[in-house]
């Protein structure tokens, strides 16, 4: 029976080795970020104040700030310089760098070293780039209707992270290039962190007391933040529930087999007590048969924490190195930790009589090592739920975000959108107009389509029908919308043609009326003309190119009457049944062709999934690495299962034998075993559904996605672990059934 | 009547390379009602023969018959019911569960009878009176002593009034006392037209049965 014994100590190996490798990538991510954060903290100015401009007020900035400011600063104790910043960003539709105005002292003052060249002189017409703009460096640039010398490069910074994050794609201009300018963000550095501190509270009510739209912080903490924020988000979420999974698992399947090894030894030990050795001596043989299982698991797990290492950093994003400390830490921390599953083996072991040891028996058999199955069971169900709950829920509060988008649609844009947003690449997005809709409707490629709009965007900054101004964005569109857009009628209908009628969003009309019912018959008034409230729509959460949101308002492009000269168009398609996706990108180089310009990027097939950052974004990370983890855990918990079953029988394969020979049948025997064992499995079953649910309403609540439970799924994985169990019975019956009674009655 | 019969039976057991011929060509008739001892040397293959007469080991070659049917013809769960209603195993290792109680191992073959629990405890008890041990009933195995144990065993076999009690050294633990109470039980069987087949090293006991067999190179010889 050494089989069983081998499986026995590979079961109890392995899951050592994926605690371990788990403990060890969770040292080696804290370990790293750890180290981030003090590198950091030493690239960063630990002593520099940010008073940022607080855009929730609206009260407005006089000219005089920025000299009061200095002035207040001045009479400060400990301070040293103050550097300003303004008005980041860039524009859409043109070719047009990301840029910030800055003073010259402000690299100084963010320690931004440069990579080459020289910082720019005040009201020079002269650029610092960051380094991915490295090859501009010499060259003549136009940014913001200037043109500019680009006389310095920055090192690569971006890696800081925090508010340093577009530092390399960014062009800064001197701050006064374009005369007198309000700041966005003043910097105070001062002599050292102490003076610092105490500058930090009188500015704070120097802020206050002068009503100044401005809000004061500590530089530094914006970096640590950020990354202790990330560090908790990524290892709280994925790694400390994974090394808590893996743990629970591991100190089971360690309980188990040093167990069931020592059963196997009893009659050995109970001998050998019989001829002198003391019980002390007995434990201490069996301690040390436990920690080589221990240390062969560990050395796996320094392999294993090799091979997750690239799938996990894949998964999560979140760098990290299993050093050669974090695998000794995390060796330690597995050996403190199995002494609860060993030690009361050991103690059992100890207490058995020889008398009894020596005839193969025991005092007593513990029967929790078939309970701890169950618990091992129960995880993996758990583990199981959380993540049908979680894809389930991320997919929801995908369409939550989308609205009820088709996959078969794609979205032609004039926005700058997500991915094609880089910042290096100044090029704007093809302004897409209406005559580009109508030049597709009548191409070949409109005979793959099933149907084809327009919408023309607008920000409409106020309408005069309320008395407080109401911002929202405003969609003239062409027939065909209503079914391409992912919006959904909650009341009333979509406006008819002729009628001037428009629909709006239910968030929009909650906000306008207090309710949806109130807002239907309503007028509206837009560009002069006054429109009637059809009904109202439920969109996607928030606006995304192409569909409509729910704080939007539609009206019908016919009834506007005319195009307005900074609408931004947007071409939606839906293409026909069985016609490949590849037609969405022949329609985008149709689009590009009809804009040939250097100043412009390539036109882009947008479909939903690039609609949908977030689900490339740590929450599905997270998902997926939940999804990795709870298949390795069903798989080791399917895995435990077994050998326990297999090994149970194999201990009671006399008892077995003994019952077949006064006259029991190999059936009456199997469902003897299959029947309680199953009630258990089943009995147990929703505990574990039911801590999955917990665990993902906690993951669910942190990240404030979709709650939503997909039902029959989850009924579903209550099946698997009666499933199981009855499986291993089964099989292990089928290894032992026909073997002949005599020879396993002598088995002992 | 003819109980059972061995028909040209060898057992060879076989480890690795090495082959160890026990049984070689026994022919064996078992009339109702009879009362034979067995005996023979150590290691001689008494108790193979008794574990292939009881259908619990199967001959390497030859055949068994029961009842006039030949048993390697059987199904596995015939055999069983075929132990489990007429055959009464009293083993030489005793081979009792160490997690049941004396009463529940006698119960044994009741409970996969399908006899309802209640009746089984009570049929139990009965037996256990018998042997002497209705005291003992819930006791573990481990906490009885080996006669005892040996007792329980007796019990066990005598529970479902078997046709063939096959007894493997029934008294090998026990002091005289005791070996003539339960040698008694069992030759009461026999008055109850059941057959009673013991295996011993004990003279004393061989010549009490009606018929004695020795068990000599693989043959059986009339004593
Ligand atoms: N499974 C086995 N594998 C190999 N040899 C076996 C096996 N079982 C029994 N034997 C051998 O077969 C021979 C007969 O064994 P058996 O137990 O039938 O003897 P026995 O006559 O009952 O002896 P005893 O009087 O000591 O009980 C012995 O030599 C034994 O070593
Ligand atoms: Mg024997």
């Amino acid at each position: 029976m050494n089989v069983v014994k081998a499986s026995q100590i590979i079961i109890a190996a392995s899951s050592i080795a994926l605690s371990s490798a788990i403990f060890t990538l969770t040292i080696g991510a804290y370990q790293t970020s750890q180290a981030e954060l003090s590198k950091l903290l030493d690239d960063i100015n630990n002593n520099v104040l940010i008073v940022q401009r607080d855009w929730t007020v609206s009260s407005q900035v006089t000219p005089d700030f920025e000299r009061e400011i200095k002035e207040y600063a001045e009479q400060l104790d400990g301070f040293d310089e103050l550097a300003l910043s303004a008005g980041g960003g860039r524009s859409t539709n043109k070719f047009s760098y990301y840029s910030i105005l800055v003073t010259p002292n402000f690299f100084t003052v963010r320690n931004y070293p440069l990579h080459k060249g020289r910082i720019f002189a005040s009201g020079a017409k002269e650029a610092v780039v960051g380094y991915d703009h490295r090859d501009l460096l010499g060259k003549r640039i136009s940014v913001r209707g200037f043109n500019v010398h680009v006389v310095g490069v920055l090192k690569p910074l971006s890696r800081r992270g925090g508010p340093d994050r577009l530092v390399d794609g960014t062009v800064f201009l001197p701050y006064d290039i374009r005369g007198l300018t309000t700041p966005v963000e003043v910097f105070l550095k001062f002599n050292d962190k102490r003076t610092m501190e105490i500058a930090y509270g009188e500015i704070k009510n120097w802020l206050h007391k002068m009503n100044y739209p401005y809000t004061v912080g500590v530089l530094a903490e914006l970096y640590g933040l950020k990354i202790r924020k990330n560090l908790r988000r990524t290892l709280g979420g994925a790694l400390l529930g994974m090394s808590l999974i893996a743990t629970i698992v591991m100190l089971i399947n360690l309980y188990s087999s040093s167990f069931t090894l020592a059963i196997h030894r009893i009659r050995e030990w109970g001998i050998r007590r019989a001829l002198g050795a003391s019980g002390r001596k007995i434990k201490f043989e069996a301690g040390l048969q436990n920690l080589r299982l221990l240390i062969i698991g560990h050395m796996g797990g320094a392999v294993l924490a090799v091979i997750l290492n690239p799938v996990f950093e894949y998964f999560t994003d979140f760098k990290v190195t299993p050093t050669l400390f974090a695998w000794t830490v995390s060796g330690l921390l597995i050996l403190t930790i199995s002494f609860f599953s060993i030690s009361p083996v050991l103690s059992w072991v100890g207490q058995q009589p020889p008398y009894l040891a020596i005839r193969g028996l025991a005092t007593h058999i513990p029967r929790a090592r078939n309970f701890m199955a169950l618990i091992i069971l129960i995880t993996g169900i758990a583990a199981l739920n959380v993540q049908l709950i979680l894809k389930n829920s991320i997919e929801k509060h995908t369409e939550f975000m989308l609205g009820n988008l088709a996959n078969d649609v794609a979205i032609y844009s004039s926005f700058l959108y997500l991915k094609q947003q880089s910042l290096t690449d100044p090029r704007g997005a093809a302004p897409l107009n209406y005559s580009d809709f109508l030049a597709l409707l009548n191409s070949a490629l409109a005979d793959h389509l099933d149907a084809v709009s327009y919408v023309d965007n607008y920000y409409i900054f106020s309408t005069k029908s309320f008395k407080s101004d109401i911002q929202f964005f405003l969609r003239a569109y062409e027939a065909k919308y209503p079914e391409l857009s992912g919006a959904r009628i909650v009341l009333g209908r979509w406006p008819a043609q002729g009628r001037f009628e428009t629909i709006v969003g239910s968030q929009l009309a909650q906000r306008m009326f207090g309710d949806n019912t109130s807002a239907i018959g309503k007028k509206l008034k837009i560009f002069g003309r006054t429109w009637t409230i059809s009904g109202v729509f439920q969109g996607a959460s928030r606006p995304t190119p192409g569909t409509a949101a729910s704080d939007q308002v539609l009206i019908l492009r016919e009834d506007l009457k005319r195009t307005l000269p900074n609408g931004r168009g947007e071409i939606i398609v839906r293409k026909k049944p069985n016609v490949p996706d590849k037609i969405f990108e022949e329609i985008a180089n149709f689009l590009t062709a009809r804009h040939n310009s250097s100043d412009y990027r390539p036109v882009n097939a947008l479909r939903r999934r690039d609609l949908a950052p977030e689900l490339q974004d740590v929450i599905s990370r997270l998902a997926d690495s939940y999804s990795l983890l709870s298949l390795l855990i069903l798989v080791l918990a399917t895995l435990g299962i077994f050998t326990q079953t297999i090994i149970n029988l194999r201990f009671k394969i006399r008892e077995l034998s003994i019952r077949r020979a006064v006259g029991a049948t190999n059936t009456q025997i199997w469902l003897e075993t299959l029947i309680p064992a199953t009630f258990l499995a089943t009995m147990f079953a929703p505990l574990g559904a039911l801590l999955g649910v917990a665990i993902s309403a906690v993951v669910i609540k942190a990240y404030q996605i979709t709650w939503n439970i997909p039902w029959v799924q989850v009924a579903l994985s209550l099946t698997i672990s009666p499933l199981i169990i009855s499986c291993a019975i089964t099989i292990a019956f089928k290894i032992f059934a026909n073997k002949s009674i005599v020879e396993q009655m002598r088995t002992e | 009547m003819v109980l059972a019969e061995l028909k040209n039976v060898y057992k060879v057991y076989r480890k690795g390379k090495i082959e160890i011929p026990v049984l070689k060509g026994i022919n064996f008739k078992i009339n109702k009602g009879e009362y034979i001892s067995i005996t023979g040397p150590s290691g001689a293959g008494k108790s193979t023969l008794l574990h292939i007469l009881g259908l619990i080991d199967k001959p390497s070659q030859g055949d068994v018959f029961f009842f006039g049917k030949n048993a390697g013809e059987m199904y596995d769960h015939e055999l069983s019911r075929l132990r489990g209603f007429n055959i009464g195993f009293v083993f030489q290792a005793f081979n009792l569960i160490p997690d049941l109680k004396a009463w529940q191992n006698v119960a044994l073959p009741l409970h996969y009878q399908g006899v309802p629990k209640r009746k089984q405890k009570e049929r139990a008890l009965e037996v256990l009176e018998r042997v002497g041990l209705v005291d003992r009933a819930n006791h573990y195995p481990a906490e009885l002593s080996g006669g005892e144990e040996q007792r329980v065993a007796i019990a066990r076999a005598l529970i479902i009034n078997p046709l063939l009690v096959l007894a493997d050294e029934p008294t090998g633990n026990l002091d005289s006392l005791n070996s003539e109470i339960i040698l008694q039980l069992l030759e009461d069987l026999v008055t109850q037209q059941s057959t009673l087949i013991i295996v011993t090293h004990d003279p004393n006991i061989a010549s009490r049965a009606r018929k004695t067999v020795r068990l000599i190179d693989g043959q059986l010889k009339d004593a």
